[in-house]
C-alpha cells in the first residue's frame, strides 16, 4: 500500500444525490466510467477533457469538499510509475532531439511521450472515479450491490467478516508498531552490522505478525462461539437489495452507457480524422 | 507507512484484452476454491477466513527499515497457505486484494482481475508447490518448517512479480526487456523481507501453538490442482521471462498477433541504441545491464520520495 492510502478509505457521511442513489446503480456507472476510459485510444485529449468534466460534475453533486476527494486521488504509487519511462527511449516514430549534454544528444520518443501522457491521464481519471464512489458509498452497501450481482454467498461472508474485524486489527498492527518503535527498535541505519541489523529487524517483524496472526486465530474462536450464541444459521442478516430497480434507475444507467458509447465514437472519429 | 511494492497495478496500464482475460482466468480459479472451501471449510472456520483475511491486510502495515528509506514488509501469500492450506488461502487473498482496491484503490477495478491473478492465484499456488515439495523431501524437522516458511515467502512474491511485468509488457506498456529484470530483479530483493517475516512469524506460531502445523487432516480435499498450477506457473515464467526480455519482438509479435496491444500502431522495440545501453553489443549483457540500471534509478527515486517523507514527517 502506498504511504497514506488508508486515508482514502473512509466514507464521506453527507445526503447528496450521489449518496442517495442506489448502490447498484453506482456500481454500473462505475464500470463503465472505467470501461469507457479503458476503451480510449491515446492521444485523444478532447475526449479526456470531456470526461474529466463530466467527472467534475460528479465531485461536486457529491457535495464533498473537493480538496479532500482529490487529494485522495494523488496519493499515487510512485515505483509502477517508473515502469513507464522506457518507453521515452523506444524508437518508432518522430524523436524529439534534446541536447543537455555537450557531445551526447538526448533523444526523446515523442509518441513515447504521448502515450505515456496519456496513460497517466486515464489512470488518474479512472482512480479519481473509483475514489469519488467509494467516498459516497459505505462498503456494507457495495457489498449487498456485488451480492445482488451475483457474488457468491461465501465470497459475502468472508468479505463480511473481514470488513467488521479490519479496522481493529490494523489498530492492533499500528499499535504493535508504535511498541515496536518506543523499544527504540526501528530502523538505525548507520549500525555497525548492517545486514545482522537487517535480519534482526525482519525477526522482530515477523514475531510481530505471528502474534498478530495468533491473536487473530483465537479471535476467530470467540467469533464464531458468539455466532453461534446468537443463533447463526449459515446467513448473514442486514440491508438485503431484493427490491427490482425502477425504470428511472435503470434509465439513468442506460443513459450512462450510451454517453459511453458516443465518447467511444468521438474518440475514435477524431482519431481517425 | 511506505512500500516500494510496484505489484498492484493501476487501472490503465493493462490492456482490455490481457485485462479481461485475467479476470476470466482469476474467477474460475476463485470458483473452484470456493467449491473447494466450501467443503473443505465447516461453518466453524468460517470466521477464521474472513478474520484472518483482515489480520493479514493488517499485517501489510508491519514493516522494517532496510536501508536508505526502503522497506520491508509482508504480501502475506506464503503465510495464508502455511497457516490453512491452499484453497482457504485462495480466498484470504482474493478479499485482501479486492478490498485493497475496492476500498483504499490500491491496484485498479479493470486490473483488479490481472492483481488477483498475481497475487490470490499465482502467489498461494507458488508458495503451495513449495511448501509441499519440501515437506516432500525434507519431512518435518523445525528447520524444514523454516526453510520452507522462507522459501514459500521469497519465491511466492518473485515469481508473482515476473507475471506481473509480463502482464505490463504483453500489453505495450513497458517494454519486455526493461520491465522484467527491473520488476523481477526488486522483488527478488523484496522477496527476501517476505522471506524473514514469513520465517519469523512461523517460528513464533511454531513455539507458541506447535498443533497449527501437525494436523494432516487440514487438507481433506485434494489439492493436486494447486499443486500442478504452482509447478507450470513456476516453470513457465521462470522460463519465458527470460526468454521475453532477450527477444522482446518476438513477444511484441505474439501480443500484436492476439491483440493485446493497446494500441494498434506498430511499436516496434528498437531501444535507441546510442543513448541507453552505447557501446554493448551482447544482447543478453545489455538485457542485465538494462535492469541493474532499471533497478538502481528506482532505488534511487524511492530513497529520494522516503527521505523526504521522513523529513516532513519530522518537522
Amino acid at each position: 500500500m502506498p504511504a497514506g492510502a488508508f486515508q482514502r478509505a473512509s466514507y464521506l457521511p453527507g445526503g447528496s444525490a450521489l449518496h442517495r442513489c442506489d448502490a447498484r446503480v453506482k456500481l454500473a456507472l462505475l464500470s463503465t466510467f472505467l470501461l469507457t476510459i479503458a476503451l480510449l485510444p491515446i492521444g485523444a485529449w478532447v475526449v479526456y477533457a470531456l470526461i474529466g468534466g463530466l467527472l467534475l460534475a460528479g465531485l461536486l453533486i457529491s457535495e464533498l469538499p473537493l480538496a479532500v476527494l482529490c487529494k485522495r486521488s494523488l496519493i499515487l504509487e510512485i515505483p509502477i510509475i517508473l515502469v513507464l519511462l522506457p518507453q521515452l527511449f523506444i524508437k518508432n516514430g518522430d524523436s524529439l532531439e534534446l541536447a543537455i549534454f555537450p557531445y551526447h544528444h538526448v533523444y526523446l520518443s515523442v509518441m513515447g511521450l504521448e502515450r505515456i501522457v496519456s496513460l497517466l491521464i486515464r489512470s488518474w481519471l479512472s482512480l479519481q472515479g473509483a475514489v469519488l464512489i467509494t467516498s459516497v458509498t459505505r462498503f456494507e452497501d457495495l457489498l449487498a450491490a456485488m451480492r445482488a450481482c451475483g457474488l457468491p454467498h461465501l465470497m459475502t461472508v468472508i468479505f463480511g467478516l473481514m470488513w467488521r474485524y479490519l479496522f481493529i486489527l490494523i489498530g492492533e498492527a499500528s499499535r504493535m508498531n508504535q511498541a515496536r518503535a518506543s523499544r527504540s527498535a526501528a530502523g538505525q541505519s548507520g549500525a555497525a552490522r548492517p545486514l545482522g541489523l537487517i535480519i534482526w529487524n525482519a525477526r522482530v517483524t515477523g514475531g510481530m505478525a505471528g502474534a498478530l496472526l495468533l491473536r487473530s486465530l483465537e479471535r476467530s474462536e470467540r467469533i464464531h462461539q458468539a455466532m453461534q450464541a446468537r443463533g447463526y444459521d449459515g446467513h448473514l442478516r442486514g440491508s438485503s437489495m431484493e427490491e427490482p430497480l425502477t425504470a428511472k434507475q435503470k434509465g439513468l444507467t442506460l443513459l450512462f452507457v450510451l454517453t459511453g458509447f458516443l465518447l467511444l465514437f468521438i474518440a475514435y472519429g477524431w482519431k481517425m480524422r | 507507512m511506505k512500500s516500494p511494492v510496484p505489484m498492484h497495478i493501476p487501472d490503465g496500464f493493462l490492456s482490455i484484452a490481457v485485462a479481461g482475460i485475467l479476470w476470466l482466468v482469476s474467477l474460475v480459479f476463485i470458483f473452484i476454491a470456493l467449491k473447494k472451501a466450501g467443503k473443505e471449510i465447516d461453518e466453524s472456520r468460517l470466521p477464521l477466513v474472513g478474520v484472518l483475511a483482515a489480520a493479514i491486510f493488517a499485517g501489510q502495515m508491519l514493516n522494517f527499515a532496510v536501508s536508505g528509506g526502503t522497506s520491508g514488509h509482508l504480501l502475506g501469500a506464503a503465510l495464508a497457505v502455511l497457516l490453512v492450506g491452499p484453497w482457504p488461502a485462495v480466498l484470504i487473498m482474493t478479499s485482501v486484494v479486492v478490498v485493497q482496491a475496492l476500498v483504499f484503490q490500491d491496484g485498479g477495478i479493470l486490473t483488479l482481475g490481472a492483481n488477483l491473478f498475481n497475487m490470490a492465484v499465482v502467489g498461494v499456488a507458488v508458495a503451495y508447490f513449495v511448501s509441499s515439495l519440501f515437506r516432500r523431501w525434507f519431512g518435518r524437522q523445525r528447520w524444514a518448517a523454516l526453510l520452507t516458511a522462507f522459501t514459500a515467502g521469497w519465491l511466492s512474491i518473485f515469481i508473482a512479480s515476473l507475471a506481473a511485468a509480463l502482464e505490463l509488457a504483453f500489453s505495450g506498456t513497458s517494454p519486455a526487456n526493461i520491465a522484467i529484470p527491473a520488476m523481477g530483479g526488486i522483488h527478488a530483493l523484496i522477496g527476501i523481507g517476505e522471506g524473514l517475516i514469513t520465517l519469523g512469524a512461523v517460528s513464533l506460531l511454531m513455539a507458541s501453538k506447535p498443533q497449527l502445523f501437525d494436523q494432516t487432516s487440514k487438507e481433506k480435499v485434494k489439492s493436486s490442482l494447486v499443486w500442478i498450477a504452482g509447478l507450470i506457473f513456476t516453470v513457465i515464467l521462470l522460463v519465458f521471462s527470460p526468454l521475453a526480455s532477450s527477444k522482446p519482438d518476438g513477444l511484441e509479435w505474439v501480443a500484436e498477433k492476439l491483440g493485446f496491444l493497446i494500441m494498434a500502431q506498430d511499436a516496434s522495440y528498437h531501444i535507441i541504441p546510442d543513448y541507453v545501453l552505447p557501446g554493448i553489443q551482447n544482447e543478453a549483457l545489455a538485457t542485465i545491464m538494462a535492469g541493474v540500471i532499471g533497478v538502481i534509478i528506482v532505488i534511487a527515486v524511492v530513497t529520494l520520495l522516503t527521505r523526504r517523507n521522513k523529513a516532513a514527517s519530522q518537522s
